[in-house]
């Protein structure tokens, strides 16, 4: 599969609290020549990457260990940051309705999944 | 029949007559009752034999619409077979006979007749009409009696009983209930017993035995009694009673025996000896020989022929303030009079002439004159009248009685007059004798007409009987009407000869003619007195009818006896001058003067003698004759001379004349002293007259006093009738109720006698009509227990009222209550019983109660809290789940709003469901709710109402259920959580195994490799899940967790796991332990000490509690395996354990590759990781 020339070096939040998905999800992203931001685990990094700013989209896993994720999509739509909730739940519904609004990628996933959620969430902006 | 025999005046003995019962009928006693007469008719006839010798025949008020049960009633009273009447059944001796309802009975030749009242209902006198037939069927074997009863009925058929001879009984009024009826009765002077009840049936016997009654021929009794009679007619005389010397013996005879049977006396000299003795008997004897009956109108066809041949003419006749004088001689009670007045009255007002009509009613029986007076008749005498009569001449006093106007009674007047002694009236224009000649011997019958004919002017008219006749002094009389004995008065002149020791002369009076004109008459009479000579006026007969101017130079009354014959009172020497002038005016017809000469003191002279006929108004010849003394000299041819008498009679007659100057002058001084005396009467009369104009005065008032308290009296009446009638009505609406329910009720009387009962008693006792009277106690009741007798006992006698349940035989249950019988008075007279029938009750309010009993268990058993409110949201019923869920009494909150429950944590939402969505929908289903209670715990409620709609038994009611769900909400949210958590975990440990062979790829070189490595990461994260499962996604225990991640690399002995403290991992940090202590164990296998059968791995780890945060410090250090080198290259394994480490665990690794071997130590903060002890509790609430 050729590489999107949109995708290219695109700097991607990954907001992901297991180590081993959060590591195999940065290869996928590094094979899409984007630059991997994170990854980070907990709430409260991710807060801090999001406010160092220089983001162009995130993936954000909905349950940290345990922790709701509602408080960094909220703080992604008040930046105006697109972002593709990652999640095992499915279609089930989350915590928040920013959240149950927002793109959704469902665990696991194939490479082109992640390609065109990203491509979609690049293109056209989640609006606040 | 021995008034048969009068041959001269041709008597026909009729009703009117009394006559005689055969020897081979026997009496018949009528017994008159009315109200309050069952008893007393029982209490008589009790005390009555079998075989009395009489025929009782009860005559009662019934109720015409109602069937009588008196004959049924009688019948336990006496053994004499007691019979209802039948129309032409025929009265038998010993037997007692009733009348039946609605039917006037009558009895004819021992036969009875029932027949249509003819009257309308109030005014039928069924009593008087059967006691008027009894007197003419039995005569002297006729009894009445009257008992009890309210009104005047059979007062009126008494007078006939005792008329015909019979027997007059009344119950003593006070013992009677109701006294009225015996009362009138007495009034009325006709009854010979006042008795009680029960003295009347010895008082019947003994009367029957008599030989008044007994003997076979009364009429031989007259000889047999013979002298008796005429002595006890004299005794009559001699006491100023009355004199019956001219009545006739066998009536008189027949009413001294009846009088001896009511003494009990057999022997006439015994009772002349009892009127010697005693005064009472005397005057109760003059009353009964002096019966007499009248009516009015009675014998209406010789009425309307009196009214037609007399009356009418009469009236035709006279001229306005003319009189019309009639006289009713032996009046009785004056009906005969007042009849005569009505006719009078009715033919004057029809013609419209104002008449002076006089009627002279006369008795010699006081006590029938103040009778007549009073003018009161009962109902039964006037009833029968036309309707216009009765009310034109008569006022209603009360419901019996009827009063004769006042218009009529001031026409007829009443005085005393023995017809036979004293002196007559004279100048009627009719004379009214009706029925009292039969009851007078012959002579005296002919006294009486010659009466009447002397009372009559000439052309008047006589009334009498219709058995009566002028007999032997029909040439006084034409007959008008023989059927209807009407008689014309003729031949006025002839006198017959009256003897009166104390009749005054009025024969002047009597023959005055009548003036046409006073002044006219005064001018005759002064022509006639100075130029008319003395004559006289004679008829035929020479009986002088007049005397006109000085006669007694020519006349004069001889010696012996008054005369008035002509021929007689002529002086000496005129007679035969007389008798030729009158023979040869009568034969010539004209006027004849013959001269004669008397012998006066003076001496001879002259006189002429003139006769001629004189012919009256109604046609009747008299001769006139004038005597002229002589000082004329007549040269008329028809002078007849006749020749002087004897001049030698002078001296005698001067003699004579002296004697009767003395005579004169005696007689002058007489009359003088009695003037005198006569002043002085007539002084005192004028001073009685006073007095008695006052006392009438006072009467007047009195009179006036009565007529109110009667019109009040009247008022009274009325008011009682309308009460008898509403009392009527409400008698039948209480019996068609008791009749028409089925409560069961009996009436006891004070002795526990039955004296009613309803039909519905049938199913409790087996009783009939005819038990009535008898006690309860002879019956056997069908119930069980209930203590009937003593609970009446009880309420008639303490006046208790008890109830009781009653089961009968058959099963029925009935409600008995038994309560005291009041009357109306408030007397205690017995007990009610009823007894309703609760059978049905019973059964429904057992299948009610066992209704309520599940349902109050179903209410029990379950386990949702369910209310019950009535309309207004009141808790009528809560079940125990409901106390328990808010913690409050059951019995507290009943009644209580439901909002008010549980300080009215219900109230928004309960008035949503309550007030807006009930009334809309029966039933409201899982309404849900949240509510925080007052202790401060929120609860999810679920509501089902349903709404019940009232009837007329029940009241509209809601019921209301509340179910918890706040335990089943919370499981269905921890579902969802359970759900989401699932697919979390399984997505994320399928992306971890993407991961696992996406690393395990990249670090083989041959497919071998990757599937050994896959292989082992695999069953490591599998081996790690197990554990995370059986700690249901909580904890793990890191013992267990190292056992089962070394246990594939594991040889015995190998591993040495030196315990640690017990940690519980927290899941995602287990998978992360486990999957390193799997990279671990395979380097170990692959380079370490586990490549070789000697080497040992040792496991320790530890709390490390030195820094500000509690750290978890794990060691891995492996031993006796071959010499270790530091790796020039970082593996795959490595990189992964270093990253994990830190990026999950927040932690550090540290491996020292000694060349003992490798030692590996873990350090990372417990707070992130592991469940420390205390949160267990927090964990597992939570969770």
């Amino acid at each position: 599969m050729t590489s999107i020339p949109t995708l290219c070096g695109q700097k991607i939040l990954l907001i992901e609290d297991e180590w081993l998905i959060a590591d195999f999800i940065s290869a996928m992203l590094e094979d899409m020549e984007c630059t991997v931001s994170g990854p980070v685990a907990t709430v409260v990094d991710a807060l801090t990457a999001i406010a160092a700013g220089n983001i162009d989209c995130a993936l954000l896993d909905a349950n940290l260990n345990g922790e709701c994720s509602a408080p960094i999509a909220d703080a992604l739509v008040a930046k105006g940051i697109p972002f593709i909730v990652v999640t095992g739940y499915g279609g089930l519904d989350l915590a928040t309705e920013t959240m149950n609004t927002a793109a959704r990628l469902g665990k696991p996933f194939l490479e082109a999944d992640l390609r065109r959620s990203l491509e979609l969430a690049l293109n056209k902006p989640v609006l606040k | 029949m021995t008034e048969a025999a009068n041959p001269t005046l041709g008597l026909t003995p009729k009703n009117d007559e009394p006559g005689s019962a055969g020897p081979d009928v026997f009496p018949i006693v009528g017994i008159g009752m009315s109200a309050g007469g069952l008893e007393v008719a029982s209490a008589l006839l009790r005390g009555l034999p079998i075989d009395s010798g009489m025929a009782f025949v009860i005559v009662q008020h019934l109720d015409p619409t109602r069937e009588s049960l008196l004959a049924e009633l009688l019948s336990r009273e006496t053994k004499m077979p007691v019979v209802q009447v039948q129309d032409g059944m025929s009265v038998e001796l010993n037997h007692v006979y009733v009348i039946v309802p609605a039917k006037t009975l009558l009895i004819e030749d021992g036969i009875f007749r029932l027949v249509e009242p003819a009257e309308r209902r109030g005014m039928r006198h069924p009593i008087d009409k059967f006691f008027t037939s009894l007197a003419s069927d039995r005569k002297q074997k006729a009894i009445a009696i009257i008992l009890t009863g309210a009104g005047s009925n059979g007062t009126a058929g008494l007078v006939d009983i005792k008329q015909a001879g019979g027997l007059c009984i009344a119950q003593d009024p006070t013992t009677a209930t109701f006294n009225s009826m015996p009362r009138h009765a007495i009034d009325s002077d006709v009854i010979d017993y006042v008795l009680a009840p029960e003295d009347m049936p010895a008082a019947l016997l003994q009367y029957v035995q008599h030989s008044y009654i007994s003997d076979a021929k009364p009429e031989q009794i007259e000889p047999a009694l013979g002298d008796g009679v005429e002595e006890i007619i004299t005794f009559l005389q001699k006491s100023g009673i009355h004199d019956f010397r001219q009545y006739k013996r066998a009536t008189l005879s027949r009413r001294i025996h009846r009088r001896m049977n009511l003494c009990h006396l057999e022997s006439l000299a015994d009772y002349v000896a009892l009127l010697e003795n005693n005064r009472e008997e005397l005057k109760a004897l003059g009353k009964d020989l002096m019966i007499n009956v009248t009516a009015f109108f009675r014998d209406s066809d010789a009425w309307k022929a009196l009214e037609n041949d007399v009356i009418a003419p009469m009236v035709d006749r006279a001229v306005s303030g003319d009189p019309i004088r009639v006289w009713v001689p032996a009046c009785s009670n004056g009906a005969e009079a007042y009849s005569i007045a009505m006719l009078l009255i009715e033919h004057s007002e029809l013609l419209g002439k104002t008449l002076n009509i006089k009627i002279f009613a006369t008795d010699a029986a006081d006590n029938h004159l103040s009778a007549a007076r009073k003018a009161i008749f009962p109902g039964s005498m006037v009833e029968g009248l036309a309707t216009d009569r009765l009310s034109r001449f008569f006022e209603k006093i009360d419901d019996n009685y009827y009063r004769v106007r006042q218009s009529v009674r001031e026409i007829v007047i009443f005085a005393p007059q023995d017809l036979l002694q004293d002196p007559p009236y004279s100048r009627m224009d009719l004379v009214s004798c009706r029925n009292l000649l039969i009851y007078l011997q012959p002579s005296a019958q002919a006294k009486v007409l010659a009466l009447a004919h002397f009372a009559l002017r000439e052309g008047g008219f006589l009334f009498l009987g219709n058995a009566e006749t002028t007999g032997s002094h029909g040439n006084l009389f034409t007959e008008v009407s023989k059927k209807h004995r009407i008689y014309r008065c003729i031949d006025k002149a002839r006198r017959p000869a009256l003897s009166f020791p104390d009749w005054p002369n009025r024969l002047d009076d009597a023959q005055r003619p009548r003036s046409t004109s006073p002044i006219a008459d005064i001018a005759v009479k002064a022509l006639a007195s100075h130029y008319a000579p003395a004559s006289v006026l004679i008829d035929r007969n020479y009986q002088v009818l007049h005397f006109h101017g000085l006669t007694e130079e020519f006349l004069a009354q001889p010696a012996g006896s008054p005369t008035m014959d002509l021929l007689a009172l002529a002086r000496h020497g005129l007679q035969m001058t007389i008798r030729t002038a009158v023979q040869k005016a009568t034969s010539e017809d004209k006027k004849i003067t013959v001269q004669s000469s008397i012998k006066p003191v003076g001496g001879q002279q002259a006189v002429f003698v003139s006769a001629c006929k004189v012919t009256g108004a109604d046609g009747s010849v008299n001769i006139l004759v004038s005597f002229e003394r002589g000082s004329r000299t007549n040269t008329q041819s028809d002078l007849t001379k006749v020749l002087p008498e004897d001049v030698n009679l002078r001296q005698d007659v001067e003699e004579v004349l002296r004697a009767a100057r003395a005579e004169m002058q005696e007689t002058v001084e007489q009359y003088e002293t009695t003037n005198e005396e006569l002043t002085a009467a007539n002084e005192e009369v004028t001073s009685v007259n006073e007095e008695l104009q006052a006392t009438n005065e006072e009467l007047e008032a009195s009179k006036e006093e009565l007529q109110a308290l009667n019109e009040e009296l009247s008022t009274i009446n009325a008011q009682l009738d309308r009460k008898i009638v509403e009392l009527g009505d409400v008698h039948d609406d209480l019996k068609n109720l008791l009749m028409g329910n089925d409560v069961a009720t009996i009436f006891l009387d004070t002795d526990m006698h039955i004296k009613w009962f309803t039909p519905a008693i049938d199913t409790l006792f087996s009783l009939r009509n005819e038990d009535i009277g008898r006690p309860i106690a002879n019956f056997a009741q069908m119930f069980v227990g209930g203590g009937l007798l003593e609970k009446a006992n009880a309420a008639a006698v303490d006046l208790v009222i008890s109830e009781a349940e009653v089961e009968t035989y058959a099963g029925q249950h009935y409600r008995m209550r038994v309560l005291p019988y009041r009357t109306y008075d408030n007397k205690i007279a017995g007990a009610v019983a009823t007894f309703v029938d609760i059978t049905d009750l019973k059964r429904h309010h057992a299948v009610t109660e066992a209704q309520k009993q599940f349902s109050a268990a179903i209410v029990e058993s379950v386990r949702t809290p369910l209310l019950v409110l009535d309309a207004k949201l009141r808790i009528q019923m809560a079940s125990a789940a409901f106390e328990n869920m808010f913690d409050i009494e059951v019995e507290e909150s009943v009644g209580e709003m439901i909002y008010d429950v549980d300080a009215g944590v219900f109230v928004p939402e309960l008035r949503v469901l309550l007030e807006d969505m009930l009334p809309k929908h029966e039933k409201v289903d899982d309404f849900e709710v949240q509510l925080t209670t007052a202790s401060g715990v929120v609860k999810d409620l679920s509501m089902y109402a349903r709404r019940i709609e009232g009837d007329a038994n029940r009241p509209a009611a809601i019921l209301l259920t509340i179910e918890d769900v706040t335990d089943r909400k919370a499981d269905i949210r921890h579902q969802e959580l359970m759900i989401g958590e699932l697919s979390h975990r399984v997505k994320n440990t399928l992306t971890v195994v993407q991961s696992i062979a996406n690393q395990s790829r990249r670090g083989s070189n041959t497919l071998e490799q990757f599937t050994q490595a896959f292989d082992g990461r695999l069953h490591a994260l599998a081996s790690a899940n197990d554990l995370v499962i059986a700690g249901s996604w909580k904890s793990v225990d890191l013992r267990h967790l190292v056992d089962r991640a070394v246990r594939p690399f594991a040889q015995s002995g190998q591993f040495v796991i030196v315990d640690g403290p017990p940690v519980d991992l927290r899941p995602q940090a287990s998978l992360t332990v486990a999957m390193i202590l799997h990279e671990f164990a395979t380097n170990a296998t692959k380079y370490g000490a586990l490549s070789s059968k000697a080497g040992t791995v040792s496991i320790t780890w530890r709390i490390d509690r030195d820094d500000s945060t509690p750290h978890f410090c794990f060691e891995w250090t492996e031993s006796g395996g071959p010499a270790v080198t530091a790796p020039i290259k970082q593996g795959q394994g490595t990189r992964f354990i270093e990253r994990s480490v830190t990026y999950e665990l927040k932690g550090t690794i540290t491996l020292d590759f000694a060349p003992g071997g490798m030692r590996a130590i873990l350090k990372f903060p417990l707070t992130e990781t592991t469940i420390q002890p205390h949160d267990k509790k927090i964990e597992g609430k939570a969770a």
